[in-house]
């Protein structure tokens, strides 16, 4: 992204805000610059260079080459000139003179470019339709040009444009606030309500989900066979219904039937956070209209059957099927398509109405003479409308006489052409919903996978410091080593020293993180704090105290000293280690699937053995993990006190050991540990000798896809503070 | 060093207000050459990426997060963009055109030591008081550490700045009276040959 490193600068120089509150000193920058600012003449002799140049150009009209990432534009100055508010028409075009080539240069979009040079040329401002509206308005702001000033012959294309855009992005906010919003469910109340709306968040809700529809479909089904003829009625010889053969296995089905159907509705009712509103929505309607009818049907039988009454209520059992509405998208999209074209249905029913009773008045006058007709009355006639209106000529009542016949052909004629007009908007009006619902749902994974890619880049970004750092440890303690730093990319090489001076001020360590973390929590580097250097190594030996001062041969210091001691304390400790250490807290331990190839694995178990006294006081409250060929993925870092006591024994402290200052201790232990653990492994993850010309880029993507995709070990990770929970 | 603080230069407001639409036109760029260190080349580069990112012309807090964001992704750079673009923002406008970042960025970039630290004290100095108290410090120091991302532990952060700025307030309180002038601040930094150094290793080219 050119105009990040543009800001670089900026960033750099803000830091320097940092400065008095440093901790530490901050290292020299990364590059050498030959230049500290400028003379103090050379403002003017440009000034007066400027004006000089500036006179002369104003002298008379000129052609102006303006050159956009390498397309050449050339125009003349008083063109420009039309619009004195606009970039190229005022002063501000300066800023992109380049003095050697005497143009202009703008390392913008050059198709855009030359619709926007049009305008000055022209005067009309259009619009190319194939353009992204997105990109045009910026490239309009760019120039400071007002997208009002569109010709009328693009301007209603621009803003319709415009308009779905925005109403897109909108609506996108809007569902990713929803999604945002939801945080994890706090009450019972309302993680029931979210597996009833949305079945796919547990096992359970999907469980729910599957057997109510289960049962609506059985209810459905039974309802239907209720009404089949089962065999002849022995007495009377009539064909009886099943229902009446197995009515008392029937009623068995249908009470168990409406005893789910019931409790479901109670549950849902007790789960939703409105209850008003939810009493009076669609569904809820629904399901009380279908499980109403049986308990009104029991109150019924107690009183004496009614008969009449009782079967109208069994109709109502029917409305059953509905609730699959709550299973089915597209039954879903259908009435909410219904609902929406409700003007058009509105007048179809309407102009049908009228033309039924034309037709039928008409067909009734026609038909009244002659004898034995079918069309007895007006209403009569309806049917016969209806019927022909339709095209479905059941024959039933056919006119006789030719005035008749004549109408009737009429009114079939028309009634095509009535019917078919709004069919096609009702069609397009559900096309358009469903796929709306469609893209929704497709959205919303892209969403999800969107933003674990995002937080996958920032995790890179932070890891290829990290690693960076590591690396530039590794040259200083390496004597021979030939590092081309020309290879890396002076960007990075700025923006790794930013990093590195902001860890200075704070005291406190990026650390590398693993993908899997961030699906858990929101991400975000955790930090060591502590120790990160000179002060928490000079506790822990004197003797190195004074070299610790100097922050080059710190560098080296490290090394060594990590070389003796680190090793023996450091296998073990696979903790994770969290930024949330205080004296109190006793964070579980953390076991990470660690990468070893096996020429890595063979220097582990030396280390081991060479400490088995740790080994032995550990073996109670860690387990080590012996490398398989899992890959390397440190992710978090806890801490464990009473182990730590042993190590800090180990070196020569001369220090009061309160408390707070073991504490400390173990902090700073843990980090400078945590931090050599990563360069070991992760020197012995690549297998290969780590190449020193390898560029940033080359490397902590492959890392780090590494690590996405082949992580092997099954280790529960499981932090108490924090909320990342994983278990792989 | 007054002179941000008082004159700015002339500008061409362009508030051609439409859809919300403000165009600002900084003025010309041999006024600029006068009133920084720049020279013209700088501030055409400077521009160039300035307009790039703000093709409105102006900057708005909101701008500044994200431009911080870019180099610190995982922290949290809300604090710390308000303190900096309150202190860029010499007129306290609320918005920052191109002529204060440049005046500022000169400052930063081509300013002598004296003048950064003034501007350090600005920076510090968000109430704009005069004086800074243990409450100031402690704001820029959560500023600081929230750059860093870890936001996960609000108990630690708090005991970890709250030492961090003691130590901070005492190495510069040197008279215990509680507050510190900006000449105070000056002296004391520039005693401290490490600071002079650290700010040293911020050179930044353009």
């Amino acid at each position: 992204m050119a105009s990040v490193a543009a800001w670089l600068p900026f960033a750099r120089a803000a830091a320097i805000g940092w400065v008095p509150l440093a901790k530490h000193p901050l290292p020299p920058p990364p590059f050498r610059t030959s230049t500290n600012g400028i003379s103090p003449s050379s403002p003017s002799t440009s000034i007066t260079s400027a004006t000089t140049t500036s006179i002369g150009e104003r002298r008379c009209d000129e052609k102006i080459i303006i050159n956009v990432s390498g397309r050449r534009f050339e125009c003349w100055r008083s063109t420009l000139e039309k619009y004195p508010d606009s970039l190229l028409g005022s002063n501000e075009k300066e800023f992109f003179y380049d003095e050697d080539t005497r143009e202009y240069f703008f390392d913008r979009d050059p198709d855009v470019f030359r619709v926007i040079l049009n305008f000055y040329r022209t005067g009309k401002l259009h619009y190319p339709k194939h353009e992204c509206i997105a990109a045009y308005d910026e490239e309009l702001a760019f120039f400071g040009i007002l997208p009002d000033i569109i010709g009328d012959c693009c301007y209603e294309d621009y803003r319709d444009r415009k308009r779905e855009n925005t109403e897109r992005l909108l609506d996108d906010r809007l569902h990713e606030d929803e999604d945002k919003i939801q945080p994890k469910p706090q009450s019972l109340r309302e993680s029931m309500w979210r597996a009833f709306e949305n079945p796919q968040v547990s096992t359970m809700a999907s469980v729910f989900y599957y057997v109510t529809g289960f049962f609506i479909a059985v209810s459905v089904i039974a309802n239907v066979l209720d009404t089949v003829a089962c065999g002849a009625d022995p007495y009377t010889g009539q064909p009886k219904s099943c229902g009446e053969r197995f009515s008392r296995q029937f009623f068995c089905l249908d009470t168990a039937c409406v005893m789910i159907f019931t409790v479901e509705y109670f549950l849902r009712l007790y789960a939703a956070p409105d209850r008003l509103k939810f009493v009076r929505s669609v569904m809820s309607v629904i399901d009380v209209i279908a499980i109403m009818p049986y308990y009104i049907g029991l109150f019924m039988r107690e009183k004496g059957e009614v008969s009449g009454a009782f079967v109208t209520l069994r109709v109502f059992r029917v409305f059953r099927i509905f609730k699959f509405s709550r299973h089915s998208q597209g039954l879903r999209v259908l009435g909410y398509t219904l609902k929406s074209c409700a003007s058009e249905l509105g007048f179809l029913l309407f102009s049908l109405t009228m033309a039924i009773i034309i037709f039928a008045t008409v067909m009734y006058y026609a038909e009244k003479t002659v004898v034995n007709t079918k069309f007895t009355s007006i209403p009569a006639a309806f049917w016969y409308t209806i019927v022909t209106m339709t095209t479905l000529g059941y024959g039933d009542m056919v006119p006789k006489t030719w005035a008749g016949k004549l109408v009737g052909g009429v009114c079939s004629l028309s009634g095509v052409l009535v019917i078919a007009l709004p069919v096609p908007v009702i069609v397009s009006n559900f096309s358009r919903i469903y796929h709306q619902s469609q893209r929704a749902d497709k959205m919303k994974a892209q969403r999800k996978a969107r933003q674990t890619r995002i937080r996958l880049a920032r995790n890179a970004t932070s890891n290829a410091f990290v690693a960076a750092k590591r690396r530039r440890e590794q040259n200083l303690d390496d004597t021979n080593s030939s590092t081309d730093k020309n290879i890396v990319n002076p960007f990075e090489l700025q923006h790794h020293h930013l990093l590195r001076c902001l860890e200075l001020t704070t005291d406190r360590e990026f650390v590398e993180m693993g993908p899997d973390i961030l699906m858990g929590s929101g991400g975000g580097t955790s930090l060591i704090p502590g120790n990160s250097a000179i002060t928490g190594l000079g506790r822990f030996s004197s003797r190195y105290s004074q070299s610790l001062l100097n922050p080059q041969t710190w560098w080296c210091c490290r090394g060594r000293r990590r070389r003796n001691t680190s090793y023996k304390i450091n296998i073990e400790r696979k903790n994770t280690h969290n930024a949330n250490i205080s004296g109190d807290e006793e964070l579980g331990d953390f076991q990470l699937p660690m990468s070893l190839t096996p020429f890595g694995s063979s220097t582990l178990p030396h280390n081991i053995a060479s400490t088995n006294e740790i080994q032995r006081q550990r073996s109670s409250t860690t387990s080590v993990t012996i490398p398989t060929s899992s890959q390397y993925n440190v992710v978090l870092h806890s801490n464990v006190h009473e182990p730590l006591l042993a190590t800090t024994n180990r070196f020569d402290l001369n220090l009061p050991l309160d408390k707070d200052y073991r504490n400390q201790l173990n902090r700073k232990a843990n980090s400078l540990m945590t931090v050599y653990e990563h360069s070991s492994t992760n020197e012995t993850t690549q297998g290969e000798p780590p190449l020193k010309s390898e560029t940033w880029r080359g490397r902590s993507p492959s890392s780090i896809s590494d690590l996405t995709y082949t992580r092997t070990t099954n280790v529960p990770i499981i932090d108490r503070t924090t909320n990342t929970k994983e278990t792989v | 060093m007054d002179e941000y603080s008082s004159s700015v230069c002339c500008s061409e407001y362009d508030f051609t207000v439409s859809n919300n639409l403000k165009f600002y036109r900084p003025c010309s760029l041999d006024e600029l050459v006068t009133l920084t260190n720049f020279n013209k080349k700088e501030i055409q580069v400077i521009y160039q990426g300035f307009k790039q990112e703000c093709p409105s012309g102006i900057v708005n807090e909101e701008t500044f997060k994200n431009i911080f964001g870019h180099f610190f992704p995982f922290g949290d750079t809300k604090q710390y963009a308000h303190l900096i673009f309150s202190t860029f923002d010499l007129r306290s406008s609320g918005i920052v055109t191109f002529e204060d970042f440049l005046i500022g960025l000169s400052t930063l970039c081509r300013g002598t030591i004296e003048d950064r630290l003034k501007w350090i004290f600005k920076l510090y100095d968000n109430r704009k008081t005069g004086r800074l108290t243990k409450d100031d410090f402690h704001v820029i120091v959560c500023a600081v550490h929230s750059l860093l991302g870890n936001a996960s532990n609000r108990h630690t952060d708090y005991t970890i700045t709250q030492e961090h700025t003691t130590i901070v307030f005492q190495k510069f309180d040197q008279k215990n009276q509680g507050y510190i002038t900006i000449e105070d601040f000056v002296s004391i930094c520039l005693q401290d040959s490490s600071i002079v150094q650290s700010i040293e290793a911020l050179r930044i080219t353009v």
